[in-house]
């Protein structure tokens, strides 16, 4: 008997105990601000492949080398050029002569000062292909620069190019002279060191400290820094959290202040929550399906048509709730100015069921066929799993079949712009450029180009595209560009070599008491004006 | 059930011959045994039958019905693209019941023969060999290796021309090959046993080949074992397919299978859609608990040895 | 002690063989690694040249050696991705992984036994009862499951804990803390339910034998009794603690992964999905060596509490 009772008197007071333990819990409340001392920390889906700003594929992780380094002009979150490290600038008449004049006051972050020195070597090694950055090709068009005081700096251009400015933020920065040589002294630790850990090398508002793979990055305040009052902050850190529903549940607990790519549904039912803001603001970027044009089916121009005459576009736009706009031409959502939209373009290759099956009649498969098509696993400004679901039930009512494969990251790209070149669904980030997302896709020029083949497949609508589009860079006003722009639109529609599913509009949640945060046209999430009351 | 056709050990044979219908009554005094049983067979049945018996195509897209809570006509709910989370489910039990079976079944054939050769051999260079080259394979942690390999050969289908790998085979495969160990030295531990006893040393010297006697005679008294470990080992399978599909090295999306309804149902756990992450867990969950219970139950039967009685105090 | 030093020495020697098995599997892939890292429109010549640079034009046991002696000699290399110094890698993410692990690891040792011995000493009880439906769900019920079911109901629901990433010591004990238990339970939850399982069919066992029967007859005391019964049958479980020690590394995939835990096991995750073949062949044997490391000291303990092995040598 006692037996019994010595097991129940042990397991009692385990019990009792643990609840004990237990009932302690709920008086150690997490929700205490994190930002106690003036620790901002915004939460990312991408880890950062990197920090150099020339190099940059991901503009969501672009917040992060914006953070250390700058430009001589930037875009402000509405879309508009202001001047950065240059404080006045001009073009000539002819597009074909910039001139810069630089502050007086501006330090990196390792004491040096800034002159035209720096911003000489800058654009030079963005341009060698020694180098080999990313983002060369957007610079080529630059015949060389030229130094005529420690503050003033002048381009010379190729060919008139319109979209200089408008690169700038996104695309380059300025580093100091000599710093992408290897082996050097002081704060950069080697010829990467751009690239992993740019300590000491920018002029922005936060200074490198740490980078976690996977994890967090950290910045510190720069004392220096050339805005007097600014940054309000002393650390910055930016949170490498690849699941939606965590991202938002980081909000909600006050791990993280600030949140990019919301889920639709948590972002409208959340934007009006007590405590909680969020604003959205139509981008630049779009949703698009990239073809192999070499290769079955996508080789087949009416398959191609009845790929995108089959897409209802609205239906996928229900599924974003308010954050996209349904488009079948590269084009964009808002007022913007100078937005072109060749209505034709649109009417060739919206929705309409019938004319998709006649031309699926047409092709050479009457009968339907199927197709591959990859998609990121990792959000990316939205997340196109959901669409890619949708679009390949409206493709199955015509008896195309769809086969979805979605990729990490890395084999994504692979597959996608590798050997390979499957057919991939995604989301290709703009900068408030209105011919960037065209020729990106296919000027010939373009390192970047993603509808490869397509000068070799068409070269004539490749060689009339080319024309508009240094006709569009060339433009003094947006109007004028406009007009070009539309005709690019209409070259891509007339053998839809390009299938666009919408724009989307970049979001973002953030604590109310996060004050300073402004959503960016150009989705990058800018953290100079931040700070906690 | 073999039938014995030597006198001399038909006493020994019929000790340890389990007639079905012993076999079914036992099981039926255990509840949980039943209970296990009777999953394990729900399970079966509907990965057999769910083309049949699914109510709803688990691909049909239905966008303006989508991630609707359980109701009249969609008994769990509908998922993001409006797909019935029921017929999804009744698919999904397809490639965990696959995966399952199959890697026991390609362990089965390796670990058995390793186990018996060795066993029978005990002390010779020949078991030292094969128990040592199945410890290397065991000294590595399965899921960890399993994830590894998957991963490495990546998700893509290998095509080799006349044959296509998925990615369900080269799961099978890995499973199946890091099963081996644990099966060869449950065999091992029977037949060693077996070996030295009487009624094989008295056939070996009225002139029966190894051969037959190993295979013969002993391999059916470790049937029982192996059964028991296979039914554990699926329950481990079904375990490690849906973790393979849920961290994405599985069954891709959109596909149905258990752990990928899980991954999609990771975007709604604060937006409310419980159905999407309740229903999925609760089919693994149940599924491993019947082949366990029913694994347990079998071995309380078939094995005189495990005593599960009262204490005697 | 031989004994010992001979399993030690066999366990280095499959550490070797295993290092090279998946050395080859990542040479078999199709495909260079080379297209993974450099930029998609890459050359032929400048394909060439990475793999020169790589050692990979040499033949594999060449390139086995190389990497051999390079990693013996403490230069564990460079991920060919990230570019990032491996050592660092494993150095911010090993502490991370075995500091949780433990934890949850310690917690179910300190839970599962006494239930497990609390469940064999008094069958058929209403505790034995929990026990046996603690220690079923405990190891059928995906742990990815139980760890989204509590992000969702305990973490943003009740707003006790972190719903994920780990804060490190430096951010202050507490917060330190409150984001590991969410992940702790979750690991315990699994593995209370295999120490209570092994522990009570270890002393049912033991407890059978007619040894202590025969004690009780002379009447020893029945908690005299009870402690030699448990020391007798500690040895299983240990074995049981080691292997399980080893096999958690993969549950901590799951769980970092859910809970997002920048630890060893999500880096081996995060390793596949970026194809960093370095980085997945390194995180895998690191974990074999664990596993071989606890199998060696359950051996050791074992020797120290079982008078028995000792006399064997």
């Amino acid at each position: 008997m006692s037996l019994i009772n010595s097991i129940n008197r042990r397991n009692f007071l385990i019990t009792s105990g643990s609840l004990a333990g237990l009932s302690v819990l709920p008086w150690m409340s997490p929700n205490a601000a994190f930002g106690a001392d003036q620790t901002l920390t915004l939460a990312l889906p991408n880890n950062p492949a990197n920090f150099d700003p020339a190099h940059q594929a991901n503009h969501d992780t672009m917040a992060c080398s914006q953070v250390v380094f700058e430009n001589l002009l930037e875009v402000d979150t509405d879309g508009n050029i202001q001047p950065m490290l240059a404080k006045s600038w001009s073009v000539s008449e002819d597009g074909l002569t910039y001139i810069f004049d630089l502050r007086d006051d501006v330090y990196f972050h390792n004491g040096q000062k800034m002159t035209a020195e720096d911003v000489k070597y800058s654009y030079d090694t963005v341009r060698d292909k020694k180098y080999k950055l990313r983002r060369r090709s957007l610079w080529t068009p630059i015949k060389e620069v030229v130094i005529e005081s420690p503050t003033k700096i002048r381009f010379d251009m190729e060919f008139p190019y319109n979209d200089l400015p408008k690169l700038m933020t996104k695309y380059m920065g300025v580093w100091p002279k000599g710093s992408r040589e290897p082996g050097q002294p002081g704060d950069a630790a080697g010829e990467n060191a751009i690239k992993k850990g740019p300590v000491g090398l920018g002029t922005g508002p936060g200074i490198f400290v740490k980078f976690v793979s996977n994890d967090y990055v950290e910045f510190k305040r720069n004392p220096n820094y050339w805005r007097k009052d600014l940054p309000k902050w002393n650390k910055l850190i930016f949170k490498v959290v690849p699941e939606d529903a965590v991202r938002v549940a980081y909000l909600l607990t006050n791990q993280a202040q600030v949140i990019t790519a919301p889920p639709p549904r948590e972002f409208v039912r959340l934007k009006d929550f007590k405590g909680i803001s969020g604003a959205s603001k139509p981008s630049y970027g779009f949703m698009m399906l990239t073809m192999n044009l070499a290769a079955a089916p996508m080789d087949d121009v009416n398959f191609r048509f009845a790929v995108s005459r089959a897409i209802n576009r609205e239906e996928i736009a229900q599924l974003f709730g308010g954050v996209f706009t349904p488009h079948a031409v590269f084009t964009f959502a808002g007022n913007a100015p100078g937005r072109p939209f060749n209505l034709k373009a649109e009417r060739a290759l919206d929705f309409n069921l019938d004319s998709a099956k006649e031309y699926l009649a047409k092709s050479k498969y009457p009968n339907g066929t199927d197709f591959e098509l990859v998609i990121p696993a990792v959000p990316y400004i939205v997340n196109v799993s959901e669409a890619a679901l949708l679009l390949q039930g409206q493709l199955a009512k015509i008896g195309i079949k769809v086969r979805i494969q979605t990729l990490q990251m890395r084999s994504y790209f692979k597959k996608a712009f590798g050997k390979d070149k499957t057919n991939n669904m995604h989301v290709f980030m703009n900068p408030p450029s209105t011919t960037y997302g065209l020729a990106g896709q296919f000027f010939s020029g373009r390192k970047i180009q993603l509808a490869k083949n397509f000068e070799k497949l068409y070269p004539e609508t490749s060689k009339e595209f080319d024309e508009a589009t240094r006709k569009a860079w060339a433009s003094k006003t947006s109007a004028e560009a406009e007009v070009h722009v539309e005709k690019m639109q209409g070259l891509i529609a007339r053998e839809c070599t390009g299938i666009a599913i919408g724009n989307v509009s970049a979001a973002n949640l953030w604590r109310s008491d996060v004050k300073g945060f402004d959503v960016n046209t150009c989705v990058t999430m800018r953290t100079r004006n931040l700070s906690l009351e | 059930m073999k039938k014995n056709k030597n006198y001399l050990i038909s006493e020994k044979f019929t000790k340890r011959h389990i007639f079905l219908t012993d076999f079914l009554s036992a099981l039926a005094n255990t509840k949980t045994g039943l209970f296990g049983a009777f999953v394990v067979l729900l399970m079966f049945f509907l990965a057999i039958f769910a083309p049949w018996i699914a109510p709803y195509d688990p691909t049909l897209i239905d966008v303006p019905n989508r991630l609707q809570p359980p109701n009249l006509s969609h008994w769990m709910g509908t998922d993001l693209a409006g797909r019935d989370v029921l017929s999804r489910l009744m698919w999904g039990a397809r490639p965990s019941l696959q995966v399952g079976v199959l890697a026991v079944l390609i362990g089965m054939p390796g670990g058995i023969v390793i186990g018996l050769i060795a066993g029978f051999y005990r002390g010779s260079l020949l078991e030292t060999i094969l128990m040592r080259a199945t410890e290397i394979i065991a000294a590595v942690p399965l899921l960890i290796v399993a994830v590894a390999i998957v991963g490495i050969l990546g998700v893509n289908p290998i095509d080799l021309g006349f044959f296509t790998i998925t990615n369900e085979i080269k799961i099978v495969f890995v499973l199946g090959i890091l099963y081996i160990p644990g099966l060869a030295r449950v065999v091992f531990a029977v037949a060693s046993t077996e070996a030295v006893s009487d009624y094989i040393r008295a056939r070996k010297t009225q002139g029966v080949r190894d051969f037959s006697l190993i295979f013969g005679d002993v391999l059916p008294n470790c049937l029982s074992v192996v059964t028991v470990w296979a039914t554990l080992l699926t329950a481990g399978g079904v375990l490690a397919e849906a973790g393979l599909s849920f961290v994405g090295l599985g069954v891709q999306p959109p596909d149905a299978s258990w752990g990928v309804m899980l991954s999609e149902a990771r975007k709604f756990i604060f937006s409310g859609e419980w159905w999407l992450l309740f229903f999925p867990g609760l089919a693994i969950s149940i599924t491993v608990i019947g082949f366990n219970l029913f694994g347990d139950a079998l071995r309380d039967i078939l094995d005189p040895r495990h005593y599960t009685g009262p204490r005697i105090d | 002690m031989w004994l010992i030093l001979r399993r030690a020495s066999f366990s280095v020697f499959a550490l070797f063989i295993i290092s090279f098995l998946l050395f080859l599997l990542t040479n078999v892939v199709p495909g260079s690694p080379a297209s993974a890292v450099l930029d998609v429109d890459a050359s032929l010549e400048e394909i060439l040249s990475w793999e020169r640079e790589h050692n990979l034009h040499l033949p594999v046991t060449e390139q086995y050696w190389i990497w051999l002696c390079q990693t013996l000699s403490g230069d564990l290399g460079e991920s060919f991705i990230t570019d990032r110094d491996l050592a660092t890698e494993i150095k911010d993410t090993l502490p991370i992984t075995l500091e949780w692990v433990s934890l949850g690891f310690g917690l179910a040792i300190i839970v599962g036994i006494p239930l497990g011995v609390a469940s064999a000493l008094n069958p058929n009880s209403w505790i034995d009862h929990i026990a046996r439906v603690v220690a079923m769900t405990g190891i059928s019920v995906p742990d990815y499951w139980i760890a989204l079911m509590l992000i969702s109901f305990v973490s943003v629901g009740l707003g006790w804990f972190p719903p994920g990433g780990h804060t490190p010591l430096s951010a202050g004990i507490i917060p330190h803390i409150k984001s590991l238990v969410l992940p702790v339970i979750t690991l315990s939850l699994h593995y209370t339910a295999v120490f209570s399982r092994y522990t009570r069919s270890s002393m049912l066992d033991v407890l059978s034998q007619d040894y202590i029967r025969t004690a009780r007859a002379m009447g020893l005391g029945r908690i005299r009794i009870w402690i030699y019964a448990l020391k007798n049958s500690l040895p299983p479980v240990i074995n049981v603690g080691a292997m399980s020690f080893g096999f958690s590394f993969g549950h901590a995939l799951f769980i970092e992964h859910v809970f997002g835990i920048a630890g060893l096991s999500l880096s081996l995750l995060n390793a596949i999905n970026e194809l960093d073949y370095p980085m997945i062949q390194l995180n895998v044997l690191i974990v074999t060596i664990i596993f071989i490391l606890a199998n060696l000291s359950a051996d050791c303990l074992n020797f120290l509490i079982n008078p028995r092995l000792r006399r064997q040598t």
